[in-house]
């Protein structure tokens, strides 16, 4: 794994730790560790009592990087990607949505499990639609491979019964992972966040 | 209707143009709802800017010929000719000239889906009298510049074209934008969106412009003719000095409370305070007025129900039965169960909410109350919020801005719907959330105290606190308890957590 890979995967999460990031990028905890500890006293990251950060330094260097990265890219094949996955974007954002609301104001408290698995189907629909996506998005970019397992795990979660793995912030539910991922397009095509979100093309 | 219907020679009412001066009655399905309460309030003697509409039926000609049916134009310019005698102006006219609204209108709201071009027959000569008249050569640049910008936005479609120096083309181009507006791609998906059938069409009101932005004794507001949020009998609204209607819709300026136009033109507000009444008592209902006041004289530009909070519903259905504007019966259709249902949830205290500011309002996205102190960055947030309540305010946020909400007693942010990543992450946690707010809102409560109420959308100044007061103390309560215990049968039993479900059972006998 690059450095660039880790370092935007602690720059989405904010604040996070060793065993979150080893989960996500499917690696050893313990080389993960060592890696932190190594762009700490780097002055990339720093650790506080509630976990790992990047320093303004370590968000300067992903900048860095990931503009290095984008040089080497076609802006054509990544506007394709990104315009696919705009599409996807507004299906799987109904979808949640759907998910936590039965309606504009009644809260889906997940008693009725036949409309539950409505929902994850039409969020399963949407998944299958993302791998030819992510594929060709990894060859473009290959640290984007993290994505369709991460993904794929969060699906098998929820459809194990355990619905937090749906949209719960913070641990690596589709949502997280989805939304880390619309992050990290953002960011390797050059554009911020608040432009799309003005665009509405999510915020 | 069917499309064959239609053919080159369909004209049913004869008339494809008419006034809107109040001498006859017209239909919202043939005129659309604009048209048909600027026409309502002409016969009510409420003085409307001089108007005309071209008929739903011409968009209907329209759509299946592709072009104006036959008459259709010299209908419309005999009304210009008759609007510009009601004005003492001439559209085209060299001196004192006439200059137009074009606006669409149809039958069923479709809010902000067709165009509307303000400034019609804004050319050199006209914005060179228009100067010499007002001896406000500033306004007079101003205007057209909005006109020239707004046309080549909507009309021409290109920031480069040419806008025509003929205000009777500029006219002509303008409503059949504004017909072909009907079939835009924003308003089929809207129409789709809300089950409308996309055969109907718009009508076209061309209504004399008065202008808010001419001097200090002009300018623009919007009136509710009773409190929209608590119900409370008392007129609320925005008012803003020297401006024209478009400036407060799109932020660019803050309007003041409505009490600032009894300073400024005290005659004006007493006048249009009367016409609220009036309107509220023909319309029955609780009304949403847009006015503008040119050089000292009132002009009514809209008059619509307004909408209001759970509270008000309730609270005005009660109050207008009780002055005699409508039947209890009435009173008992006006409020819906889910209203009643959210109600009987626990309460921001409302006399606290009486004496403070609403300073935000945007779309709910997460029920709940949260008070404390405005941080706008997710990281400060998450810092400060473990030593005191603090919100989280921002333009949008990100998933590494986690912390922060995480933080924070509520959520708000500038952009963004409910289906947004802040939206997502404060149902799942719980946490009250308010979303798209606008950006000049959230920069008005940045480092204040401020109290949430994410099931109504809304951001007050200060802290207000929760109440978790039973219903049964209401007064409001108790007599919706009184007037459905006699409509249901006599072994029903009657309680505060039984009205909605009561509520909506006498509403499916009425």
């Amino acid at each position: 794994m690059t450095d660039l890979g880790l370092l935007q995967l602690i720059r989405v999460k904010g604040l996070t730790n060793a065993a979150t990031l080893a989960a996500a990028m499917g690696e050893p905890e313990d080389g993960i560790r060592v890696t932190c500890d190594r762009w700490t006293t780097e002055g990339l990251l720093s650790q506080t009592p509630r976990g790992l950060r990047l320093t303004p330094v370590g968000r300067e260097r992903v900048a860095t990087l990931i503009a290095e990265e984008r040089k080497g890219l076609d802006p054509a094949v990544l506007q394709s990607i990104y315009a696919a996955f705009c599409e996807l974007n507004s299906e799987f954002k109904a979808a949640v949505g759907s998910w936590q609301m039965r309606n504009e104001t009644t809260p889906n408290d997940h008693s009725d499990t036949a409309y539950d698995n409505q929902v994850i189907a039409s969020i399963a629909r949407v998944d299958e639609r993302m791998t030819p996506l992510l594929g060709k998005l990894s060859t473009v970019a290959p640290r984007f491979g993290i994505y369709r397992p991460r993904l794929s795990r969060a699906l098998e979660r929820v459809r194990a019964g355990d619905t937090s793995f749906m949209a719960r912030p913070v641990i690596d539910s589709y949502h997280t992972v989805w939304f880390e991922l619309h992050e990290d397009l953002i960011a390797i095509t050059g554009r911020t966040r608040a432009a799309e979100a003005a665009a509405g093309r999510g915020a | 209707m069917d499309r064959t219907d239609v053919s080159d020679d369909f004209q049913p009412s004869g008339r494809w143009v008419l006034p809107l001066d109040g001498s006859q009655d017209l239909s919202r399905e043939l005129v659309g709802g604009k048209a048909w309460s600027l026409n309502r309030m002409r016969a009510l003697g409420i003085p409307t800017p001089p108007a005309a509409v071209m008929t739903v039926e011409t968009c209907r000609a329209y759509q299946s010929r592709g072009s104006l049916p036959p008459g259709a134009w010299d209908q419309l310019l005999h009304e210009i000719e008759a609007i510009g005698g009601a004005t003492g102006r001439r559209f085209g006219g060299a001196a004192r000239p006439l200059i137009l609204s074009v606006r669409s209108g149809a039958a069923r709201s479709m809010p902000g889906m067709m165009d509307t071009i303000l400034n019609v027959g804004m050319t050199e000569a006209v914005e060179r009298s228009l100067a010499e008249e007002t001896g406000n050569a500033a306004f007079a640049a101003d205007t057209r510049e909005r006109f020239e910008h707004e046309f080549r936005r909507i009309v021409l479609g290109s920031a480069t074209s040419v806008v025509p120096a003929d205000p009777f083309e500029q006219l002509r181009l303008a409503v059949l934008a504004v017909l072909a507006s009907w079939n835009s791609a924003r308003a089929r998906t809207y129409r789709e969106h809300h089950g409308l059938p996309h055969d109907g069409g718009t009508a076209v009101t061309v209504q004399a412009m008065v202008f808010g932005n001419l001097d200090h004794r002009s300018g623009t507001g919007v009136l509710f003719s009773r409190d929209p949020i608590s119900g409370e009998r008392r007129p609320f609204g925005e008012w803003l000095r020297r401006a024209q209607g478009e400036d407060v819709v799109s932020g660019r300026h803050t309007p003041e409370p409505l009490e600032q136009m009894l300073v400024d033109l005290p005659d004006a507000h007493r006048e249009l305070l009367a016409i609220a009444q009036r309107l509220e008592i023909d319309g029955r209902d609780i009304q949403d007025i847009e006015f503008t006041v040119e050089s000292g004289r009132l002009w009514v530009l809209q008059s619509r129900p307004a909408k209001r909070s759970a509270r008000a519903a309730v609270r005005l259905a009660i109050s207008l039965s009780d002055e005699g504007v409508i039947c209890v019966d009435e009173a008992l259709r006006r409020v819906t169960p889910e209203q009643l249902r959210s109600l009987l949830q626990p309460q921001l205290d409302t006399t606290a909410l009486s004496g403070t500011t609403l300073l935000a309002r945007g779309i709910p996205a997460c029920a709940g109350f949260g008070s404390g102190l405005v941080v706008t960055d997710a990281t400060a947030a998450a810092e400060r919020g473990e030593a005191e309540d603090v919100i989280l305010a921002c333009k949008t946020t990100s998933p590494e801005d986690i912390h922060g909400m995480l933080a924070a007693r509520a959520v708000i942010t500038a952009i963004g719907g409910a289906t947004s990543h802040a939206a997502v992450v404060s149902r799942e946690l719980g946490i009250p959330c308010v979303v798209g707010c606008g950006e000049a809102a959230l920069a008005t409560m940045a480092d204040r105290s401020v109290t949430v109420d994410g099931m109504a959308g809304c951001v007050y100044d200060g802290r207000i606190d929760v109440m978790d007061k039973s219903a049964a103390d209401d007064t409001d309560f108790k007599r919706l308890t009184d007037w459905l215990r006699a409509r249901v049968p006599p072994h029903t039993v009657v309680n505060i957590e039984a009205l909605p479900s009561l509520l909506a059972a006498v509403q499916a006998m009425q």
